[in-house]
């Protein structure tokens, strides 16, 4: 399993990342708020990790990036999840899934 | 996809936009946090506390985006300033190193391009061809004028086809008079060449005929030379030799039709009842322009097969005469091509040297900077870091190397061009152009490569760990030692070959030098005079004045002996001549009997030092009036009467015996053999006749001084000034310089091969004397701990100076080996040398073998004179 759960683990950010921007189109600020929200606050996004994430996902041709303006009238840039990058949200949710049962299924076990 | 890669282009844009975004950020947070209640300052620290390190942030985000890479070598590159700047002395002998193999490359490949590859400066020059007659036993001959007719007439393989032959002119103009190397020449030459007129026009076809009026083309050297630039000359009739032609063109000077001063109609001098014998060959040259499409090998055949159906028409000229072509480009090349590969040859040598020692110098610094290596890796560096690093520095070296080559390749090619001004073709034309800087380029990545590849491995090989235990500590690892070895076996190799090579070259130019010529060139000066225009018709006239002008030259002081004869040996000229000797069998039709035949005056054979095995040389009985006489040569006498005594028997000029028994030539002495065509070439039989008994108006002089030749020129020039002011003296100079021109090619290799090896064995000594005595310091401790413990200092010698004999021994023997094979290649350009020859191998060992033991032996006795002590405080 080794190898294939290690890219999981890494991917775990930018699926958030992408999962944020499946209802709409999100500056980094907003990204992070929202995931602070639907995790009920579970985890504070490190600011750190994010823009470094997001950089990669435009790299790979998962978001696309432009720039208008926020809610605010301030100059901001925006994200928009590609058809790519939704394909590829689906395969990684299927494959966490099958991760995380596993993952249980070793640590709930009588041994 | 466009769109992002125009993105990653631009760095400066990611900059902004990453600014951009964070500040957006960063003021959403603090107004979020102002909004729930905090205090503005505070709400300012909270914020930026959560992005951190901001730096550090951006440089996340550019590793995502691929920008590392220019950072890095941003980077790399000011360590390696920083290195180049900690390391003067080492970067500075490096850049030298590299520059002297690569500006020597740089240089010698200029001078190839321009001599070897570069196509002639003619329109499709690859479509010029030139011809000439061939015969089994003769080889190439030039073509007999009738023979040429037909081949013309019948071809269709050529757009146009002209033939050229050497034809002397005086320019007399105002009384004074020029000798010029002229040309009789038909029209289809000018056409070949597909060259346009300066001025005026080339022959047509009313000059292709034999009764042409006088016309002339001046080459454009003359024209400007001569007679200033002026436009008016074309239609003004020039006197050559007693005769008026009008001039009707300007021929530009381009290389190969530079030597040639002045053209006259080949048509028109065969016309006047010359050149008409098929069975006669005056020196004539074809040259043609393919017709588009048609290639080399189509019009060889379709010359053969015209020379072919000349043979039954005329056996007696023509049996076995077949055609010989040639592209233009590939003949003027044949010449120099071998001795340019072997100097290309050299200086890759040179530069692979270079290389290696540069790789030594790096390995030995690469021990130093293990530390270094070591600190950074424990710091996070990769491996792929320190060789991006190790790479950068390695280019940064080559292509400075490069820099200072560019400077070295400029004076070189000044000094080459000087050099071979005279034995080269197409020198003028040698420059560092775009082709030349192309190559220094790729020599400088080359190069990088190739020095570069030894320290790269080891990098790679070392671990972190060993890096930072072994720093400083117990010297040198195994696997350096065993690495700077192999590079000191690759170093002796390669300088032992290119030694050989060089030694094989000086050995054979010695031989050249030294040959026995079988007559004498030095304290003699030599000089041409033609005894031209209608005052010397008779005979009688022309062996009166040159008598007189003999005389005259005897009786100069300094002066010890006067002769005259022609064709004057070495400068090149040379005749062929049928002969049959009395009582032996009458040769067939188009058997190959030919002598060459020297005109002797009175005294020639002494004052040319021609050396008499029998019988007698020429005396002042050898006249009209007395029975014709000739000596042979020793080569011509074995030959043609194996054990039988030459002397009193009789031959003839021609192929049977004469019809008049007048005509029989008396052999009365055998000389020894002369090399005369230029010493590189095959002995060949001659025969020498007295001037007295047959005469022309062309003579070379030799005349035999006591000091100084060149000291008597203008007395000389007085005294014939004298006798006739309209007979120019020409070709006037030491007959040693002569000679030497005649193997000046080899010379000229000898001395760049000489050049190329001193520098090589400089870097060869230099790279081990610097590896060991870097060993040597490197091993102090060890050298210390041994003394200590009662070592013999002579044995801790012995362990060093052995230590640099075995290396260095072993990559003698592979060089040596290894020559044993590469001679082959310069094998044909060698003159009395085997290219096995033991003398040179030994030679080259011994240098070898000295150079090795006097680089080990400074640092192995330096070793010992190292105090215990004092060793082991040295770390």
């Amino acid at each position: 399993m080794g190898n294939k759960s290690n890219n999981l683990l890494l991917g775990a950010l930018e699926m958030l990342v992408l999962k944020s921007l499946l209802t709409e189109d999100r500056h980094g600020w907003g990204i992070s708020k929202r995931l602070k929200q639907i995790s009920s606050g579970a985890f504070t996004l490190n600011v750190g990790s994010l823009y470094p994430a997001l950089y990669r996902l435009e790299k790979k041709g998962l978001v696309e990036s432009y720039a208008a303006t926020s809610e605010k009238g301030r100059e901001a840039r925006f994200y928009k999840i590609l058809p790519k990058g939704k394909q590829q949200l689906e395969e990684h949710t299927a494959d966490w899934r099958e991760f995380s049962l596993a993952v249980e299924a070793v640590l709930l076990s009588d041994s | 996809m466009i769109r992002r890669l125009f993105k990653r282009l631009r760095p400066w844009d990611l900059e902004s936009r990453m600014d951009k975004e964070m500040r957006f950020h960063l003021e959403e947070h603090i107004e979020l946090l102002q909004a729930e209640g905090v205090p503005p300052e505070q709400a300012r620290q909270a914020a930026l506390r959560e992005f951190g390190n901001v730096e550090f942030l951006k440089e996340e985000c550019r590793d995502s985006w691929g920008m590392r890479f220019v950072d890095n070598m941003i980077r790399h590159l000011q360590l390696t300033g920083r290195q180049m700047k900690k390391h003067k002395g080492f970067t500075a002998v490096a850049i030298l190193t590299l520059a002297l193999g690569i500006g020597a490359n740089t240089a010698l490949f200029s001078l190839a391009n321009a001599v070897l590859f570069r196509p002639l400066s003619f329109p499709d020059s690859h479509r010029i061809v030139t011809a000439r007659e061939w015969h089994p036993h003769f080889g190439e001959f030039s073509l007999s004028y009738p023979n040429f007719n037909d081949w013309r007439n019948q071809q269709s393989s050529f757009e146009s086809m002209g033939a050229i032959t050497g034809m002397g002119y005086d320019l007399i103009r105002d009384g004074e008079a020029f000798r010029l190397r002229g040309g009789l020449a038909s029209a289809g030459y000018f056409k070949a060449f597909g060259v346009q007129p300066l001025m005026g026009r080339f022959f047509g076809p009313e000059e292709d005929r034999a009764d042409a009026a006088a016309t002339a083309i001046i080459s454009e050297r003359l024209w400007r030379a001569r007679f200033q630039a002026d436009p008016s000359i074309i239609g003004t009739p020039i006197n050559l030799t007693g005769e008026l032609y009008t001039v009707i063109g300007i021929l530009p000077s381009v290389y190969p039709l530079e030597n040639r001063d002045v053209y006259t109609s080949l048509e028109r001098y065969v016309g006047q009842g010359n050149f008409s014998n098929r069975g006669s060959h005056p020196g004539l040259a074809a040259f043609a322009r393919l017709k588009p499409g048609v290639t080399l090998d189509q019009a060889r055949l379709d010359l053969e097969t015209i020379a072919a159906s000349l043979q039954p028409l005329y056996p007696a000229s023509n049996t076995d005469w077949s055609a010989r072509a040639q592209l233009l480009e590939e003949r003027l090349l044949s010449g120099s091509r071998p001795a340019l590969k072997a100097l290309l040859a050299a200086s890759g040598f040179l530069l692979l040297i270079a290389c290696v020692n540069v790789a030594n110098m790096q390995l030995v610094r690469s021990h130093g900077r293990k530390q270094e290596f070591g600190i950074r890796a424990s710091l996070g560096a990769s491996k792929r870091q320190f060789a991006t690093q190790l790479s950068v520095e390695n280019l940064a070296l080559g292509l400075l190397g490069g820099i200072a080559g560019i400077a070295l390749a400029y004076v070189s090619i000044y000094w080459l061009k000087n050099l071979f001004a005279q034995s080269l073709p197409r020198i003028s034309e040698v420059q560092l152009d775009g082709a030349a800087f192309f190559y220094l380029l790729i020599l400088c990545f080359l190069a990088s490569f190739l020095f570069g590849m030894a320290p790269l491995r080891q990098a790679f090989k070392s671990s972190h760990r060993e890096a930072l235990n072994s720093g400083g500590r117990s010297g040198e690892s195994l696997q350096a030692r065993k690495w700077k070895s192999r590079l000191i076996i690759g170093e002796f190799a390669l300088t032992a070959a290119l030694l050989v090579g060089a030694g094989l070259m000086l050995k054979s130019a010695a031989n050249l030098y030294d040959s026995d010529l079988g007559f004498e060139t030095d304290q003699r000066l030599t000089f041409r005079w033609n005894l031209s225009g209608p005052n010397y018709a008779e005979p009688e006239k022309r062996m009166q004045t040159l008598y007189k002008a003999q005389e005259q030259l005897r009786q100069l002081p300094g002066v010890k002996d006067v002769g005259f004869l022609t064709p004057l040996p070495l400068s090149g000229d040379d005749s062929n001549n049928p002969y049959y000797v009395e009582g032996t069998r009458i040769p067939d039709e188009g058997e190959a009997v030919g002598v060459s035949r020297y005109w002797l005056g009175p005294n020639a054979a002494e004052v040319m030092g021609l050396r008499l095995l029998a019988g007698r040389v020429f005396n002042q009985f050898d006249t009209r009036d007395n029975k014709p006489v000739a000596i042979i040569d020793r080569l011509f006498a074995e030959q043609v009467f194996g054990t039988e005594d030459p002397i009193g028997k009789r031959l003839v000029i021609g192929k049977r015996p004469p019809e008049d028994p007048a005509m029989w030539r008396t052999i009365v002495g055998v000389v020894e053999n002369t090399a005369v065509m230029g010493a590189t070439t095959e002995p060949q039989k001659r025969l020498y006749v007295p001037v007295a008994q047959e005469t022309f108006r062309g003579f070379s002089f030799i005349v035999q001084t006591e000091g100084q030749p060149m000291a008597l020129s203008q007395s000389i020039q007085k005294i014939l000034q004298g006798i006739d002011p309209n007979l120019p003296v020409q070709a006037l100079q030491e007959y040693d310089e002569l000679f030497e021109q005649t193997i000046s090619t080899e010379q000229l290799l000898m001395k760049l091969l000489a050049v190329l090896s001193a520098l090589a064995l400089v870097l060869a000594a230099v790279g081990l004397y610097g590896v060991l005595s870097y060993s040597v310091s490197q091993r102090t401790r060890e050298i210390g701990v041994r003394l200590a413990i009662g070592a013999h200092p002579g044995a801790i010698r012995n362990l060093f100076l052995l230590d640099g004999v075995k290396v260095s021994g072993i990559g003698l023997l592979i060089g040596l080996g290894a020559s044993l094979g590469l001679s082959h290649f310069i094998s044909n350009m060698l003159y009395g040398v085997s290219r096995f020859d033991w003398v040179s191998f030994s030679l080259v060992a011994l240098i070898l073998g000295v150079v090795g033991l006097l680089a080990c032996w400074a640092p192995a006795y330096r070793a010992t004179r190292t105090a215990a002590s004092q060793a082991l405080r040295a770390e």
